[in-house]
């Protein structure tokens, strides 16, 4: 207790002291380029007190679109889940109608093939994943960073569809304190707090508080499952710079989140009681008068600690080595139904790199680094009828491990090579060939013939181990029989192609103003396969093992200030996503919309005292499951004509006012209140309600809204740091 | 599907059409006579500071904004200047150059 007395004493001191991190000329440091180029350094150096929320950089070798702080304001975005609503690229929706989980989907694919990175650290693998992106909150985050295709392969080769970075709030913000509160009418409530101090000319840190939860029990179309999982998240991160005059730099921080969610039917008794799933008294037969509600439970715990130590080895920088070491377990405990999920997993990263500038035109870098993680995994599953129970229980290892090289060569401004080449050995302890050395080339061109025009094109190969159960969340959320294997961990693997063609155009009132046409192909050599159709009422977990599965994905933006602060960004996305599934042949990959348009307006008052922001966008259809073809609403009309989903609209919008150090912010979300009319498949009982035992049972063809309107306030409260404190 | 593409369409020009409406009300104050209050007398002022990065630029923009008098501001990086539309009857360059000041910046007003 006297450490963390003394502790915050000197933090305070050291804050009223008013110390920064300065470098010999007394400016000061950039720190978030010591392992490369800032991430989210905009291209225009004049700032008219409006900044661009999503843009496409100019100078980035690959791809690569910007959701800045001021984007990242523009919703609610109480997590990062949220902050994709307003982009094209990225699709956010619900692994199924119970748990609350959230997944992206790039390149028409799932987002189990991006790979996350936290300011270059890979995050949210194996169990974090499932609801690692509502573990994220918007409001700790100075920017992200979305790059489409294949990255670079400093990070290991886990990415196929591409990258998104998140840089969080700095340890170097010159704001001491900054609160966020916000809540929504379904009474989901966030409160961020965020404390970036300057301790002396060498030492900063910055503390990220998070609080949010759901309280409220809402069933709004009387399926008897709740809208939204009752939610309690702590979130809690603490990360420090140390700046030495000599240059070198470390970076450390750790991190700690509890997480607890209940989803799923809610009765309610005699007496009005209310009464959740709960899995020690739930059971597939329950006695007549027994309430036996069917639901999820879920509980988290992830602890976090890493380490970054940039050392340079000459007085410009021009050669330096890197270190990265990172630590992530996870604990995850779920029950869903008669399912129980018990898993543990201990993870480690570690990036040793040496970086050589040799001029302005050439630059290397070499390097090893792997990734190490450890599950323990206890499993088991009934079902009513045949084949009643199916069980696994142990421990599994899988790894890899590999050097890299990278080169990088530009020409001017006007031309840009990177040549990537990684060899891994990959190590699976469980599988029929423990150790798997695998071969990653990448290639990325930039060619700027004119000012204006900026090319793109890369390619390369992406590997990955599949973790079935976790990767597909949303089958837990059935009653369907498991079969083939769901415990196997294949190396998924998979090669993609693309480019992209920018034309910055000479009007509007910015620089900003642009066209740009992506085209992206990912093909799978060999992937896992979730097969919902293969058999009825059975999941089918299979590997691809030479079927097709591929997806094209083309992408337009075009983004504009007519006048001065008023930003018109209009995206528009077409994926083709095919697979070949078992005994049915090549048909549209299930459950992926096709297009998805997005309008973002943005008005701004003179140095942004009002904002108002309206969004909208158009999400296309899907095919659905086959079992879920005839499927009818409850007035007997068919929900699926030609097996796809509707088309839907979203609109969003919200309005911001500005005072010295204080925001306050009203949106609405949904303001069409469009809804997926039914959320689960399945028999229903001889009371016409859902019927959880049933093998047909299914809570997780989501592919909508399960909400209508929701309005939500917030504030934002800024201390920046000045002389007199 | 065409429903909802007039939907957004619709629901896009009306917000669009608010937001123009909003660019012409203050052109059409200035079009009024009878209402004419007193003229204010706007000033700019050219700083130019010691600013280092995007968030020096930030920390400007987000606490000058709100200093009495301030019409607008621009921060240019590359230049180190920060322009300041003020009303010269609620401030002046001496109290804007504090506020900079106040800040942490060096503020000078530029040649």
């Amino acid at each position: 207790m006297k450490k963390i007395i003394s502790l915050s004493a000197l933090l305070l001191i050291s804050y009223l002291a008013g110390a920064q991190v300065n470098d010999v000329s007394g400016a000061i440091i950039d720190t978030t380029g010591i392992y490369g180029e800032r991430q989210d350094s905009i291209q225009t150096a004049v700032f008219t007190g409006h900044q661009a929320g999503n843009y496409l950089p100019r100078g980035k070798e690959i791809r690569t679109e910007v959701i800045s702080a001021a984007g990242l304001c523009k919703m609610a975005c109480c997590n990062l889940a949220e902050s994709f609503e307003n982009s094209a690229s990225v699709t956010v929706g619900y692994s199924d109608a119970v748990t609350g989980a959230k997944q992206i989907r790039l390149l028409g694919l799932s987002g189990i093939y991006t790979q996350m990175l936290d300011e270059n650290r890979p995050v949210m693998r194996g169990l974090s994943a499932p609801f690692g992106l509502s573990y994220v909150p918007g409001q700790w985050l100075e920017s992200i960073q979305i790059a489409k295709g294949s990255t670079s392969v400093i990070n290991g080769v886990e990415s196929m569809t591409g990258q998104i970075n998140m840089e969080h709030r700095k340890p170097t913000d010159e704001k001491p304190l900054f609160i966020n509160y916000s809540a929504m009418t379904d009474s989901k409530m966030d409160l961020n707090i965020a404390s970036s101090l300057q301790l002396n000319d060498n030492w900063s840190t910055v503390m990220l508080g998070h609080v949010s939860g759901n309280f409220a029990t809402m069933d709004m179309n009387h399926d008897t499952l709740l809208d939204d999982p009752l939610t309690l998240q702590f979130n809690l991160a603490n990360r420090w710079l140390y700046y030495a005059p000599s240059g070198v730099q470390v970076r450390f921080g750790v991190r700690a989140i509890r997480d607890s969610r209940t989803g799923g039917q809610m009765f309610r008794d005699a007496d009005n009681g209310k009464h959740f799933y709960d899995p020690d008294s739930y059971t597939l037969t329950p006695a007549a008068e027994a309430l036996n509600p069917w639901g999820s439970k879920i509980l988290n715990h992830s602890v976090n600690g890493y380490v970054k130590v940039g050392v340079p080895l000459n007085e410009d920088n021009s050669q330096n080595i890197a270190l990265v070491a990172d630590y992530t377990y996870q604990d995850m405990d779920s029950w869903f139904g008669a399912t129980k999920y018990i898993a543990d997993q201990h993870s480690g990263f570690f990036n040793l790199l040496y970086q050589n500038e040799v001029s302005e035109a050439h630059k290397f870098t070499v390097g090893l680094g792997g990734n190490l993680d450890g599950y323990i995994e206890d499993f088991a599953r009934l079902y009513t009828g045949l084949n009643p129970v199916q069980t696994f229980k142990g421990r599994n290892l899988l790894g890899n491990a590999g050097i890299f090289a990278e080169y990088t060569y530009h020409y001017d401004t006007k031309f840009s090579l990177i040549a990537g080449l990684r060899q891994d050995v990959f190590y699976n302890h469980d599988g029929e060939k423990k150790f798997l050395p695998r071969f990653s080339p990448r290639l990325t061109l930039k060619y700027s013939p004119i000012e204006e025009v900026v090319i793109r094109a890369n390619g390369g190969r992406g590997l990955r181990f599949s973790t079935p159960l976790v990767d597909n969340i949303g089958v837990f959320s059935t009653s369907k029989i498991f079969r083939g294997d769901p415990n196997s961990h294949i190396l998924e693997d998979a090669w993609t192609f693309g480019g992209n063609i920018t034309y910055y155009m000479p009007f509007g009132a910015s620089s900003n103003t642009y066209l740009s046409f992506d085209y992206f192909r990912t093909q799978f050599v060999q992937q896992m396969v979730v097969d919902y159709e293969h058999y009825l009422n059975q999941i089918d977990f299979y590997a691809l093992d030479g079927r097709r599965s591929y997806t094209d994905n083309f992408q337009l933006d075009f983004n504009v200030e007519p006048v001065e602060r008023f930003t018109i960004t209009l995206t528009a996305r077409y994926s083709n996503a095919k697979i070949e599934l078992a005994d049915k042949g090549l048909v549209e990959r299930p459950m992926t919309s096709r297009f998805k348009g997005v309008l973002n307006l943005q008005y701004a008052l003179p140095m942004n005292k009002w904002i108002f922001d309206f969004t909208a966008s158009l999400n296309g259809s899907s095919r659905v499951y086959d079992f879920m073809r005839d499927m009818t609403d409850a007035d007997g009309n068919l929900l699926y004509k030609n097996g796809r989903t509707p088309v839907y609209p979203l609109l969003y919008l919200q309005v911001t006012k500005r005072f010295k150090g204080v925001d306050l912010y009203v949106g609405a979300e949904n303001l069409t209140n469009y809804k997926q009319k039914v959320l689960v498949c399945g028999d229903t009982g001889a009371d016409g309600k859902i019927n959880p035992a049933s093998p047909s049972f299914d809570a997780s063809c989501v592919w909508g809204p399960l909400m209508g309107i929701k309005v939500y306030a917030g504030l934002r409260f800024t201390l920046w740091k000045t002389e007199k404190i | 599907m065409k429903k909802y593409i007039f939907i957004l369409l619709t629901a896009a020009a009306c917000v669009a059409g608010g937001q123009f409406t909003a660019f012409a009300s203050p052109t059409s104050n200035t079009s009024v006579p009878a209402m004419a209050k007193p003229k204010k007398d706007i000033k700019t002022v050219v700083f130019s500071a010691n600013l280092h990065c995007k968030a020096c630029v930030n920390k400007v923009m987000d606490n000058v904004a709100f200093e009495k008098g301030v019409k607008d501001l621009k921060v240019d990086l590359e230049k180190q200047t920060i322009t300041i539309k003020y009303d010269a009857a609620k401030t002046n360059p001496e109290k804007l150059a504090a506020a900079i000041e106040k800040l942490e910046y060096k503020a000078k007003v530029a040649e």
